[in-house]
């Protein structure tokens, strides 16, 4: 079965409204899906419910099937046999990802270890080649570093090397970069490309950096309120953004060599979980909104994607 | 890839240099005190001629004299000796309780911590109900189920000192809960148990080592208190708090056998308290800018 991940109708509640609503997404095998939008608008509450690993008070509707089976109906001990095998995550903020207590090697190889019948040397020799395949100098003796011997850069390093280590089916990046200085971050991002296609049978990039996802995906889809509001492949996206909202989020995005003008923001903030406005949730903020946006917007199928606009229907 | 190839500076291990670096004064005065009355309790009741039993009437509340540093008491028998064994009784008492309030404390203290709502409720609030008694209250309550000697001592502290532990160790654990590297490890499929023992248990001993030597002070006067008021160690076992309770009618014949015990009871708790300050200054994140 080519498809990784099937999410049918997702909507996840926390206490005061719904933070994903009835959310569609579906992942082939090679398939690099960026998730841009801005903060609060539920695209780290997406990643963590693929894990099942949402904080106690959340409340899940809809199906995920991952490589065909439900992911949903998983109980405890079956779902933790996934996750870090062949479902990894690179939680954000991911060079704070490592223990303090423990070495570097330790905690890749108890990874291993733990969903894999193999001998702790072969563990070892598995961490030594992933730790050499992101770029880790001297890779034998970072095996008995601790964290905190290690540069914020290197720390990324290993937590994605931790995540790749197994060659998981489906890797969620939640912000791969944002931690890191920009140098770092063009060194990591080209490597982590090479990982992905390399190691990995698809992967979702959680971003608010469009660059990011530029050069890490294929497709993207970009979240509004808890909602995809534009789904394409990455030129096309980036070429002709369709929905206002994708458009507003590019004009924000400051451009090297483009001076003199102020930076475009977009007016307001995300929408209340608990209040929000009728029909297109991007209407209080759109530029061209018009009297037809105060009802439900439709879900316009397009060419590798869609986009979640009223303007676009009329065709 | 220059930038970060280049080898990270990592200090030589010298670890007898970062032992010392840890020292501050009042860990090493602290240490030190505690050194010496180990020392003490250990070796001067071997090396002595006097027995702590050995009774001489005809030496009854002598005055300090080579034979007898710390003078003798109304039945004659050796102070010094008597004190040092009294430590002895001391250290084991406040070690056992405090080992046992470990024991008890920090699984409570754990699962409160990561499981809240009901298991939290279920565990806190009772030993919240057991933290509102007076400490020697509750130790007085315990021993009147259980009755009096030493091993009942160890037990009734125990059990005062547990709700403590517990407190200290659901605040760390609920601030380590939320670490990334906690997220990380379920996110690894990491079970609770392991993600509760090999992260959270490790990386949130600091406050609780500080804790649990600053009650070792407090358990060493809480025993004492308990033989001062007969509810304690038994006679003729020599205990400092029963030492102060039987020679206070003789105080101002001879002061020594009432100052004695007082002072080395001072003494000890002013170590572990000196211990316990010094360990907060390395141990405590609030704590750490101030040291480095």
């Amino acid at each position: 079965m080519s498809e990784v991940l099937d999410i049918e109708a997702l909507t996840v509640t926390y206490g005061r409204g719904p933070v994903v609503r009835a959310l569609w997404l579906r992942l082939a095998r090679g398939d690099v899906l960026g998730l841009v939008g801005e903060s609060g608008c539920g695209k780290t509450t997406l990643g963590w419910s693929i894990l099942g690993l949402l904080p106690s008070g959340a409340r899940m509707d809809g199906t995920i099937r991952f490589e065909g089976a439900d992911l949903r109906s998983l109980d405890g001990r079956d779902r933790r046999r996934l996750l870090g095998d062949r479902l990894a995550m690179i939680p954000q903020g991911g060079s704070g990802a490592l223990d303090p207590l423990y070495r570097i090697g330790d905690q890749i190889v108890e990874t291993i270890l733990a969903h894999r019948h193999v001998s702790r040397s072969e563990a070892r020799a598995m961490a030594l080649r992933q730790l050499r395949a992101v770029g880790i100098p001297d890779p034998e003796a970072r095996l008995a570093s601790y964290p905190h011997e290690l540069s914020g850069g290197m720390r990324q390093r290993v937590s994605i090397a931790t995540a790749l280590v197994l060659n998981p089916s489906l890797l969620i990046a939640d912000e791969p970069t944002s931690a890191l200085d920009v140098t770092i971050q063009a060194q990591v991002l080209a490597l982590f490309r090479d990982l992905i296609h390399e190691h990995a049978g698809a992967a979702i990039v959680i971003s608010h950096d469009l660059g990011v996802v530029a050069q890490l995906c294929n497709r993207v889809a970009v979240m509004y309120a808890g909602q995809i509001v534009e789904e394409a492949p990455v030129d096309q996206l980036f070429a002709e953004p369709r929905h206002p909202y994708t458009r507003s989020l590019l004009a924000a995005h400051p451009a090297l060599g483009r001076r003199g003008d102020r930076l475009a923001t977009i007016p307001g903030t995300v929408p209340d979980p608990a209040s929000p406005p009728a029909g297109c949730l991007f209407r209080p903020r759109c530029p061209v909104a018009m009297a037809a946006c105060c009802r439900e917007p439709p879900w316009v199928e397009q060419p590798g994607g869609g986009v979640r606009c009223v303007r676009h229907a009329a065709g | 890839m220059a930038l970060d190839a280049a080898p990270i500076s990592r200090p030589a291990p010298r670890p007898l240099a970062r032992l010392t670096a840890n020292l501050t004064p009042p860990l090493v005065v602290g240490l030190a005190i505690i050194g010496l009355v180990l020392l003490g309790a250990f070796l001067i009741p071997a090396l002595s001629p006097f027995h702590a039993d050995q009774i001489n009437q005809e030496n009854s509340l002598a005055g300090p004299s080579l034979l007898h540093p710390l003078g003798s008491d109304d039945l004659g028998r050796d102070v010094l000796v008597r004190v040092m064994v009294g430590y002895r009784i001391s250290l084991a008492v406040a070690a056992g309780s405090v080992l046992l309030a470990l024991m008890a404390g920090l699984p409570l203290g754990l699962a409160s911590g990561y499981l809240p709502g009901l298991v939290d409720n279920l565990i806190m609030r009772p030993l919240d109900v057991l933290m509102a008694f007076p400490a020697i209250l509750l130790a007085v309550v315990v021993m009147a189920v259980l009755g009096t000697g030493t091993v009942v001592v160890v037990i009734a502290i125990g059990i005062v000192y547990t709700p403590i532990i517990a407190r200290v160790m659901r605040a760390t654990t609920l601030t380590a809960r939320g670490e990334l590297y906690v997220e990380a490890a379920r996110a690894r499929g990491a079970s609770a148990l392991r993600i509760v023992t090999t992260h959270i248990l490790p990386n949130s001993l600091g406050p609780v080592i500080v804790q649990a030597s600053i009650l070792l002070g407090f358990a060493v006067l809480l025993e004492a208190a308990l033989s001062f008021i007969g509810l304690g160690v038994r006679p003729p076992t020599p205990s400092l708090g029963l030492m102060l309770s039987t020679e206070r009618d003789f105080m101002t014949q001879a002061p020594w056998a009432v100052v004695s015990p007082g002072g080395a009871l001072m003494l000890l708790v002013l170590g572990f308290n000196l211990v316990g300050d010094g360990l907060r200054d390395r141990l405590d994140p609030r704590g750490r800018a101030r040291v480095r």
